[in-house]
């Protein structure tokens, strides 16, 4: 398991590789224990990049991201609310490299080799490795729902990873004349987010009430119920009362068909049109995980519960959205938390010993309103059909709390941003 | 799922004494699952809110150099239902008697590491 390979550079190969390489260059020199690639730098790859460091510097880690920036899901949609500008969910990752040794290589990874235990990055670089981790989130399926390809988002925005779609909706939700009605079609589980595509209608009510106050929301949901469902219909009718919509197509039903040039959304129970329409696809493993034949029928990756490496190809660790991890839900905060077992259970077995245990959490705040926020938690163990809540733990935020409750909450949401991206990206 | 969430935050906004609350939440807290996994792991699902090593850079509260005794009685106390809150109650319901020990213990000696080569900044 311990692979004392020095000859980084030359199997890497070309002037291209080794020009991406400078930061590496002085941590080859040095003996190590064992070599470890992530491949992506969200919040799951780079808090296992870290706490991998953190655990044992002797232990060299390679981190394989494809974009120079990284812009983070949560608060996206208080992008789309008005309450934060697109700068303010930048991320500066140059941190793991500073602090922590993590090379950085900016790249596409292509291929695994699990038998030579090498990962092929665009460039024609090629890493081999001790250990992998694969973090690269989800892949928002655009070739799944009829009508819904690329072109149809660029009319009709998915907005489900942070970035230029959410500078359109954002551009859309301005455009739109007040007393128009925004149209979300949500997504059918497991996706990204739970309470992801609620806590966006909250948001873009609360940018209505300021902007556009007799516009409409109308949500048409596959799903007979959602994420926080109970705080967020009391958020919703504390302080937007009459504007929000939820419609839950009867049992059987799904969204079908998305025509985006009449923005129309067609289910078995009828159609919607909106004068901005939101619709959240389908979404598997990234395709770098599929490729690489970790996932299973249901597009995403199963994993040992002790230590997240991928049930179906050893030596490889699926952390995140990407992952099948039980109750846990596909998060920032569940992704940091899987990322920490899973460095602990890599550096145990490079310096070959047992694996250390296995805790999870997750914690994520919503927010209703600029002082409005709510909460789910979860504590997590190993169980015998996978990661499991520990019982009676977690939950949501109580009903009927006061609106000091609620504030106190908004502020913690705040909180919980600031602290994530410290203990996941500096 | 908030059997107890509605009743313990109405005892704290009333001003309520503990009594009521801990009626609202009758609780045995769980069996440590075998293994307890190792404390630095426990400890730094802590992290993500109270920050790296428990050294917090927000309005949420330092755990790290706060003493042992406070950590355990307050994890007790939240997890009980003696003590009120937003989060940490239900939280708190998901550690065993064993793992707040070990938890208080380890935030108390200043939240080390404890691992070879470990390092902070």
């Amino acid at each position: 398991m311990v692979n004392n390979r020095r000859a980084f550079l030359k199997l890497a190969g070309g002037g291209a590789a080794a020009a991406s390489l400078p930061l590496g260059a002085c941590a080859l020199l040095e003996p190590t224990k064992g070599k470890v690639v992530v491949i992506g730098g969200g919040f799951g790859g780079a808090t296992a990049a870290k706490y991998i460091r953190r655990a044992d510097s002797g232990v060299q880690v390679t981190l394989v991201d494809r974009d120079a920036e990284y812009l983070t899901c949560p608060f996206s949609n208080l992008v789309l609310g008005g309450l934060k500008r697109m700068e303010d969910i930048r991320v500066d990752r140059s941190g793991l490299a500073r602090n922590h040794g993590i090379t950085m290589i900016r790249d596409e990874a292509v291929a695994i080799d699990p038998a030579k235990r090498e990962v092929r990055l665009a460039s024609g670089a090629v890493l081999p490795y001790d250990r992998l981790v694969v973090a690269p989130g989800i892949e928002v399926r655009l070739d799944r729902v009829k009508g819904y390809d690329a072109a149809a988002a660029e009319l009709v925005p998915h907005a489900w990873k942070a970035g230029p779609q959410t500078t359109l909706l954002r551009r859309q939700l301005e455009a739109m004349p007040d007393g128009g009605v925004f149209l979300m079609g949500a997504p059918q589980n497991p996706y990204r987010c739970p309470p992801g595509p609620y806590e966006r209608v909250s948001m873009i009510a609360h940018y209505f009430k300021q902007a556009k106050p007799r516009a409409k929301i109308l949500i048409v949901d596959p799903k007979p119920s959602f994420s926080k469902q109970g705080a967020f219909q009391e958020g919703w009718q504390a302080l937007y009362a009459g504007m929000i919509e939820w419609q839950s197509l009867p049992p059987g039903n799904a969204i079908n068909e998305i025509v985006a040039r009449e923005k129309r959304i067609v289910t078995g129970f009828g159609d919607w049109k909106g004068d901005v329409v939101n619709f959240i696809p389908p979404q598997t493993a990234g395709k770098i995980a599929l490729d690489a034949g970790l996932a299973n029928q249901t597009g995403f990756c199963p994993v040992d519960p002790q230590t997240m490496e991928s049930t179906q190809v050893k030596g490889i660790h699926v952390i995140g959205d990407s992952s099948i991890a039980g109750t846990m839900p596909k998060s920032g905060s569940a992704a940091s938390s899987q990322a920490k077992t899973a460095a602990a259970a890599i550096v145990a077995a490079i310096n070959g010993q047992p694996p250390a245990g296995a805790a999870y959490t997750n914690t994520c705040y919503s927010l209703v309103g600029p002082n409005y926020g709510i909460s789910v938690t979860g504590v997590y163990r190993p169980g015998p059909q996978g990661i499991a809540d520990v019982p009676g733990s977690g939950g949501v935020s109580p009903l009927r709390a006061a609106a000091e409750v609620r504030r106190s909450e908004a502020d913690l949401t705040h909180d919980w941003y600031k602290s994530i991206i410290r203990d996941s990206f500096a | 799922m908030t059997r107890y969430g509605p009743l313990v935050v109405a005892a704290a906004l009333l001003g309520a004494p503990a009594a009521i609350a801990q009626q609202a939440a009758p609780y045995a807290p769980p069996a440590a699952p075998a293994p307890m996994p190792a404390i630095a792991t426990l400890a730094a699902q802590c992290f993500l809110c109270h920050g790296t090593d428990g050294k917090s850079e927000t309005n949420v509260v330092t755990l790290a150099g706060l003493p042992r005794d406070f950590i355990a009685k307050s994890m007790k106390d939240f997890r009980g239902g003696q003590k009120t809150g937003t989060i940490m109650p239900r939280i708190s319901k998901g550690y065993s008697d064993a793992e707040i020990d070990a938890l208080a213990a380890y935030f108390s000696s200043g939240g080390a590491t404890g691992a070879s080569g470990g390092k902070t900044w």
